[in-house]
């Protein structure tokens, strides 16, 4: 029976393949252009729907007529047609699509096709990103696009500072928002896994952010984590391990200097001073020290070269049903600074199904440990302490001296790791979607659930050894936090093409989110006994105990409308209704509006046989953003607790007091932006660009407003003022050179960034009809917020000149910009600003046969008074008052008369900056690799691809900046930036 | 195809209709945006019955409290008398905020800006109580339990007003609880605020209980005292007398005239007795007090929660005896129990060191328990006695003509601040300059720790002793120097010094009297602020950078240029000189 039924329908197919045409059985393999078979690549009968896809080795067969086509497709790559003209073997090879025209992006609440997109967004290459000794994703996208401004870190598993397109707020917390696998994101960035990442895509301007109103006001940031892709399960290895160092010191006195240096600042006051007699100037604990002829280098004693490794294993596929990439990693980093240790383990399984036609649903989740303890040395010693230190007490005991050369201002810096220190922090986040296609063409419906938490656990304990310890006989402290956040998004979305001209879409988006976070600290000390430290904090005698929650919840409403004709005019708008708990009562909901549209004129006729020119797209966009970063409670009085005691003996008491003034009219910040942009391709895809020209004000700034102290409240939040930003951007990719063996492809950004504060309290007290400025925060109506106010110096008085009184030979010449006689307030101008003046990176990727080699130059630079820090290792006699720093500098003295660096004890009797040019450029980023994957031997043994990388960051750092990093700012308290080099293989199979 | 169509459109009704609802179910709980706090409490359910405003109240007594606390600094002296004719700074800090010279104070001076901001402070406190307590909804505890907070807050911001006023003169009077911001304010005369804290007081006074529900609080007494002393500002000396006689003749006060509380049975005599641990409240036996602000040891709530522990009078006005080293030129000194670590800050001038305990200049110190063996420990009646057993001179007492200070001036130069050299020689001064013993817990410093500088003992707001002293100058600006001199006499009597005869009595001495009886106990600045002396006093009788720089403007303080700036809906006046 069954055998009939099987000839029965052998014979059907038989007749209908017979009765179509004549059928041949074509077979072939089909490779990429590095002739790597490719896995899934669609092969279609053209005009049927009668296909295949490639198998693990990239091979195929099909049935299909001797007249046929076929068509084979695969995302990414130019789809291929072949005509089958009698062959039975056709072997394909599919190029990359060179323009990636089809790429696609995420938009926030769904994607769109990169050619369709209106508003400025820009993805991230992240082809070098996991060869890097990055713990963070943003650290390896620095200064690689441009108007994403992301800051340097100086210690161990930290995550940088990020800003989108200029500082849009006054007071508000304005970084961007993070979007991870479609959730907003409040989790820490370090807890994220660089390597589980499959693109990055910023929303730059407001029309594209706009789908996420009231947080967008400073950007998006989309994240997409990887997926399977490929039915063959594809098992990735990325190990490496490195050493990092600092990439540059402060120049320190040593011994014969910093005698040199006190007898110079004791005469300089006035005192005198034997040269022969070095003890004169010196203490007990430093003369023991010149006597025995030892001497500390702080630098050698505080940092350190530290390892660094790190191991990844992910894998990843799918199958006609099932995508699923399950990832683990593990990191261990030590800090430059001595102390300073960081670990991290994470975890991700992302796993989808198709249940049936209509339904799929899927569980993105993440689990990592991050291991922060360890209390680092004490930094701001090392550049102030005595050379002629003694770091240990007398004896082989090995007990650090608290104060290593008697003075009680100036703490061992070794000692800030005696305190036992726990800080673990672990987050889950898990967003599970279900996508379901409803029964009408093009419509679909989505639904979103996420979870985070995050826990955070310290501890310290301070034991009688430590100066801490020895003040209260010992004490700890503990504390544990817990933060649970959640957001639901219901998203329906049309999208179909009419008549292969009209392309519609629509969203409808309804979210809602909120959190949760409570914390407890107990404290306690005087300890009865210290043995258990942290652990066991009641055998402290004094107890105190502390516990905060805080909620916050947000609901918002969002609507988009896309319209394409024939792929050449482009249109989308959005409108978006948000509600967030903590604006004020009469303020509680915000609407904004975004519209935009794209023209591809190269799809005109006009220019169709403009040969050079591949692509040409305008884009003009409008968009409202809001910015909520206030938190919780801020629009309400508050009240505050203190302790006090009644009688002898007598009970803790507790005290009230208000804190804060209620603002019942509390709302959003809105920035405003306008965007205009262009795409282009042009010399055969060779060269391609985005050029962006934006201006973005912020209206109802919150500020908190400082409060005349007679009211007894210090500030109230408010919403004030404008500010304004303006800016260009610009991204060339540039293929220079590409041959069968070798390739040169360079990448540009370049961007500029002006901002002016347009008003403020919109008060003019003294009636001259100009609003005024608030010159006790340094804000000035028309002026950048950057903008630098005070007294300008001009070069040091020298012995002999006119010097008015109060000023000396060797002290700095204050400009008298006032036509009055003399230094008074009314010398005080704007004279520079603190913004950079333009950024500007350049990424070279050079490959020859399997040795490829990058390397990225990034650069931000000032210049005619622009990116000026206020450097105080310039003025010698900076530390605690009366204590002069220890960086060699050459400063004035009589037989020294310089002009850029004061006398010893210099003390302006009007305090200053000392302005110094943070411009640099740096070579950030250096990896030379070494692909095995197309030998024959990998093949041998079964393995998909090898990878061998060596690389750097931070090798080279070009500026004038005598404090420790340019980029970080920081000068004679702070901390130098890592430079590193590891070596590490990345194998898959 | 009309049909099709019609069919897609029931389908997306159908669908939308679906999702419509699903939409619906979870956006229908209204008000999930409002906020209420979990963790913190805000005014509505703060102030809601007894309890809530007893709080609010203690927050007002650790305010007061944080006047005579502070963290190491310029401000945690300046209330006692530096930079006046009491002291000299021996070191360094910001010499304008150290008063080391006059000549550089301005509108930014930092003791205005902190003082001036910690009196609004209680001033906005105080208001929140009063406003507040006038709620009907409020649960009260007894029928007279409302009146009496209230009673007890008007005392608090009437001492905050004439605190202000003292120093600055007529300020911003601000009446009620604030509920938006204000820009627009303007002074008002010294007079109205004087005025305003009368009013104050009055109320105070007749609502206060009579004895303290706990100690430490305040009492109708406290509220007469504070009176006393705000009509002796406004010169309405009548009102004054009769403010101080109601304390005076209240028969829960009598000055302390016999030995008394933890350590009577040790050597000494009742005025040391007045200033142990433990012997300042009226539950330890002490009719002397009338109000004093709280410590306790290694207690929440004890000292401060700003990062100063315990009263600091030791490490400010103590002699820095551990610093001296003995004729060989070896230290001689090791940190003993009897005297603490103090820094030696605060200098005593010749003045309070030397001078008011010689009132007839015969070279000879007067008879007077406050300036006992017990109560004033002396280099020149050889009280300092080397104690470093490792010193050749050990046992032996510090000779002050051959007392050998740190020869190496950078040591000493370098725990100070830009000091002129030409003042180190006065530093020595601060090694061995008269040690008050009413500023450290002579051989029972708690728990042993003796190098803190800090001591544990309740501080006096108010004494028996000075209500005396303010009728006495009542009954000077009567032109009544005997009834003054009296007053003046009973003080004395009890320290067993000699009467002064009423032809002596004037201002001065009465200032004198203060000095001996409360000095580091009294807000000698604002006394002086209030009798507009600070100037000449300070001129004529502090030898250092404060008696070289002051000038008359200098007797009020400038109005903070902050309130200046950002009260921009009308002009404060600056004080002249600033």
């Amino acid at each position: 029976m069954k055998k009939s039924y099987l000839l029965f329908m052998g014979f059907c197919l038989l007749v209908l393949t017979n009765a179509m045409a004549q059928t041949a059985s074509i077979k072939g393999i089909v490779v990429g252009e590095n002739s790597i078979p490719i896995p899934g690549v669609t092969v279609l009968v053209k005009g049927t729907t009668n296909g295949t896809s490639t198998d693990f080795d990239g091979k195929y067969t099909i049935n299909a007529n001797k007249d046929a086509i076929l068509v084979f497709s695969f995302l990414g790559l130019e789809t291929v047609e072949v005509a089958v003209e009698n062959q039975d073997t056709i072997n394909v090879t599919m190029k990359e699509d060179a323009a990636q025209l089809d790429e696609v992006v995420v938009i926030g609440y769904g994607t769109s096709a990169k050619k369709d997109v209106t508003g400025a967004i820009v993805s991230a290459d992240l082809s070098n990103a996991a060869a890097a000794a990055n713990t963070s994703i943003f650290q390896a996208l620095q200064g690689t696009l441009p108007g994403l401004n992301i800051g340097a870190v100086s210690s161990a598993g930290a995550a940088p500072g990020f800003s989108i397109r200029g500082r849009t707020s006054l007071s508000a917390e304005s970084g961007p928002l993070i979007v991870l696998d479609g959730i907003i994101y409040r989790g820490s960035l370090t807890a994220l896994n660089i390597n589980d990442v499959e693109s990055i895509d910023v929303l730059k301007d407001a029309s594209a952010a706009a789908v996420y109103g009231s947080r967008a006001a400073s950007g998006v940031i989309i994240i997409k984590t990887k997926s399977g892709s490929s039915e063959k399960p594809l098992f990735n290895l990325n190990t490496y391990t490195g050493f990092q160092r600092a990439a540059n010191l402060l120049d320190m006195m040593d011994s014969d200097e910093y005698i040199v240096k006190l007898q110079d600042y004791f005469e300089a006051l006035g005192f005198d001073i034997d040269r022969n007699d070095p003890t004169q100037v010196l203490n007990p604990l430093e003369i023991e020290s010149l006597n025995e002829g030892s001497e500390v280098d702080w630098n050698k004693e505080l940092y350190r070269s530290a390892p660094i490794t790190n191991y990844e294993l992910s894998v990843s596929g799918k199958t006609n049903k099932t995508n699923y990439f399950l990832s683990g990693s593990f990191t261990n980093q030590e800090g430059i600074i001595r102390g300073d240790d960081f670990e991290r383990t994470t975890l991700r399984a992302n796993f989808s199904n198709n249940i049936n036609k209509w339904l799929e649903i899927g569980l993105n989740s993440t689990y990592s440990y991050r291991d922060y303890s360890g209390q680092p040395v004490y930094d701001y010693p090392g550049v102030v302490a005595s050379p002629l230190s003694q770091i240990y007490k007398e004896g082989d005991s090995g007990e650090l001296n608290l104060f290593p050369y008697n003075d009680q201002l100036v703490r061992n810096p070794l000692t800030g790791r005696l305190s036992e220190d726990q800080d673990i922090r672990e987050d889950v986040f898990g967003a599970f979607y279900a996508d379901i296609k409803l029964p009408i063409k093009g419509l679909s419906f989505r639904f979103d659930y996420s979870v985070g938490i995050n826990k955070r656990r310290t501890a310290r304990f301070y034991g009688l050894d430590t100066k801490e310890g020895q003040d209260d006989n010992g004490s700890g402290s503990k504390t544990h936090f817990t933060s649970k956040d959640w957001l639901m998004n219901n998203i329906l979305t049309y999208s179909r093409t009419f008549n292969d001209l009209h392309k519609v879409g629509a969203t409808i988006v309804y979210t809602r989110d909120g959190s949760d976070t409570e914390q407890s600290t107990l404290n306690a000390k005087n300890f009865a006994n210290l043995s258990l430290g942290y652990n066991s904090l009641e055998l402290g005698e004094i107890q105190e105990v502390n516990s905060g929650a805080v909620d916050d919840s947000s609901e918002g409403f969002m609507a988009r409308a896309t319209y394409g004709y024939n792929g050449k005019y482009l249109l989308a708008a959005t409108f978006r209704r948000d509600g967030f708990s903590g604006f004020a009562k009469n303020f509680k909901y915000a609407n904004f509006y975004s519209g935009s549209l794209a023209w591809v004129v190269s799809e005109e006729g006009f220019l169709k046989d403009v040969s050079w020119l591949n692509r040409l797209k305008l884009r003009l966009s409008y968009g409202e953003n809001g910015n909520q970063g206030l938190g919780s409670y801020s629009s309400l009085a508050l009240i505050g607790t203190s302790q006090y005691v009644f009688g002898n003996g007598g009970a803790t008491a507790v005290g009230l007091s208000t804190s804060s003034i209620p603002n019942d009219n509390l709302k959003w910040e809105t920035t405003k932006s306008t965007n205009f942009g262009v795409n282009f391709d042009i010399f055969n895809n060779r060269v391609s660009g985005d050029i962006d020209v934006y201006t973005a004000k912020t209206n109802d700034l919150l500020v908190q407003r400082t409060l005349a102290s007679y009211t007894g409240y210090g500030s109230v939040w408010t919403n004030l003022g404008k500010i304004q930003n303006k800016g260009v951007e610009v991204l060339i990719n540039s293929e220079n050179i590409s041959s069968e063996n070798f390739s040169w492809n360079t990448s540009l950004t370049f961007s500029i960034n002006r901002n002016k504060i347009k008003s403020l309290y919109g008060e003019d007290s003294d009636g001259d009809g100009i609003e005024d400025d608030d010159v006790s925060r340094g804000w000035f109506i028309g002026e950048s917020l950057g903008a630098i106010y005070g007294y300008q110096t001009n070069g040091i008085y020298q012995e002999g000149d006119d010097i008015p009184s109060g000023y000396r030979p060797g002290w700095f010449r204050i400009l008298d910009t006032d036509g009055v006689d003399g230094i008074s307030e009314d010398d005080r101008s704007i004279y520079a600003n603190s913004n950079p003046n333009y950024r500007f990176g350049i990424k070279n990727e050079l490959t020859y046969k399997n040795l490829s080699l990058s390397f990225f130059i990034n650069s931000i630079q000032g210049g005619d008074g622009w990116y000026l820090g206020d450097n105080r290792a310039l003025n010698p006699n900076t530390f605690f008052p009366g204590r002069a720093n220890n960086v060699r500098l050459n400063y004035w003295t009589p037989n020294n008369p310089s002009n850029t660096v004061p006398a010893i004890n210099y003390s302006p009797p009007r305090g200053h900056r000392f302005d110094q040019d943070r411009s640099f450029v740096r070579l950030q980023d250096v990896t030379l690799a070494y692909d095995l994957s197309n030998a024959s031997v990998i093949k041998k043994i079964n393995l998909n691809g090898l990878r061998f990388y060596v690389s750097g960051r931070n090798l080279a750092t070009w500026t004038d900046w005598t404090g420790y990093d340019p980029e970080l700012g920081t000068t004679l308290f702070g901390r130098p930036l890592a430079q590193s080099i590891i070596l590490g293989a990345n194998i898959s199979f | 195809m009309k049909n099709y169509r019609y069919k897609t459109i029931a389908k997306i009704i159908k669908c939308s209709l679906i999702v419509s609802l699903l939409l619906l179910t979870f956006s229908c709980d209204d008000g999930f945006l409002d906020e209420v706090p979990k963790d913190r409490l805000v005014p509505e359910n703060a102030f809601k019955d007894t309890d809530g405003f007893k709080a609010a109240i203690t927050h007002l007594h650790r305010s007061v409290r944080e006047v005579y606390i502070q963290k190491d600094g310029p401000d945690m002296f300046f209330i006692f008398g530096l930079g006046s004719d009491f002291a000299g700074f021996g070191e360094g800090f910001n010499r304008a905020s150290a008063r080391m010279d006059y000549s550089v104070i301005n509108s930014t001076d930092e003791p205005s800006s902190r003082w001036w901001s910690h009196f609004y402070g209680m001033i906005k406190n105080a208001n929140v109580i009063i406003n507040r307590a006038e709620n009907s909804d409020v649960e009260w505890d007894t029928p007279t339990r409302k009146d009496e907070i209230i009673a007890e807050a008007r005392f608090m911001r009437a001492y905050a007003y004439r605190s202000l006023a003292h120093l600055f003169g007529g300020v911003i009077l601000i009446d009620k609880e604030l509920a938006e911001v204000v820009t627009d304010r303007v002074r008002s005369t010294k007079t109205e605020t004087y005025e305003f804290a009368v009013q104050d007081l009055i109320f105070a006074a007749a609502n206060l209980p009579e004895v303290a529900e706990q100690d430490g609080r305040v009492t109708r007494a406290a509220a007469n005292h504070l009176l006393s002393e705000v009509y002796l500002a406004l010169e309405q000396w009548e009102n004054a007398i009769d403010a101080a006689t109601a304390v005076i003749d209240d028969p829960n006060y009598e000055l302390m005239t016999s030995r008394f509380g933890t350590r009577a049975s040790e050597p000494g005599d009742v005025y040391w007795d007045l200033f142990r641990t433990g012997n300042q409240n009226t539950g330890g036996g002490n009719k002397e007090n009338i109000y004093s602000v709280q410590l306790e040891y290694q207690t929440p709530g004890g000292g401060d929660g700003t990062g100063a522990k315990g009263l600091h009078v030791e490490r400010a006005w103590g002699a820095r005896y551990h610093s001296l080293k003995d004729p060989n030129g070896e230290s001689g000194f090791e940190l003993t129990d009897l005297y603490g670590r103090p820094v030696g800050w605060c200098t005593t001038t010749p003045y309070l060191g030397y001078d008011i305990w010689d009132i007839d200049n015969d070279g000879i110190y007067d008879n007077d328990m406050r300036n006992s063996e017990y109560n004033i420990h002396r280099v020149d009646r050889g009280q300092f006695i080397y104690n470093r057993p490792a010193s050749a001179f050990f046992g032996q007492s510090v000779d002050p003509s051959d007392v050998v200070t740190d020869t190496n001036v950078f040591n000493l130069f370098k725990t100070g601040v830009n000091v002129d050299p030409a003042s180190i020689e006065k530093q020595a001064i601060r090694f061995w300059h008269p040690f008050f013993m009413k500023n450290t817990s002579p051989n029972n410093h708690p728990d042993g720790v003796i190098n803190t500088g800090r001591i544990y003992r309740d501080q006096y707001v108010m004494r028996l002793a000075e209500t005396y002293l303010l009728r006495a100058e009542a009954y000077l600006g009567n032109g009544n120097t005997s009834l003054a001199a009296a007053d003046i006499n009973v003080v004395r009597a009890r320290a067993n010094a000699d009467p002064v005869d009423p032809s002596d009595v004037d201002i001065n001495y009465i200032l004198d009297e203060r000095a001996r009886e409360l000095a580091m106990e009294e807000q000698r600045l604002l006394t002086l602020h209030r009798l507009g002396l600070q100037y000449e006093r300070t001129k004529a009788l502090n030898p250092w950078g404060a008696g070289t720089t002051i000038a008359p403007h200098n007797n009020l303080w400038p109005i903070p240029q902050k309130d200046i700036d950002l009260n921009t809906g009308a002009v404060i006046e600056q004080n002249p000189g600033y």
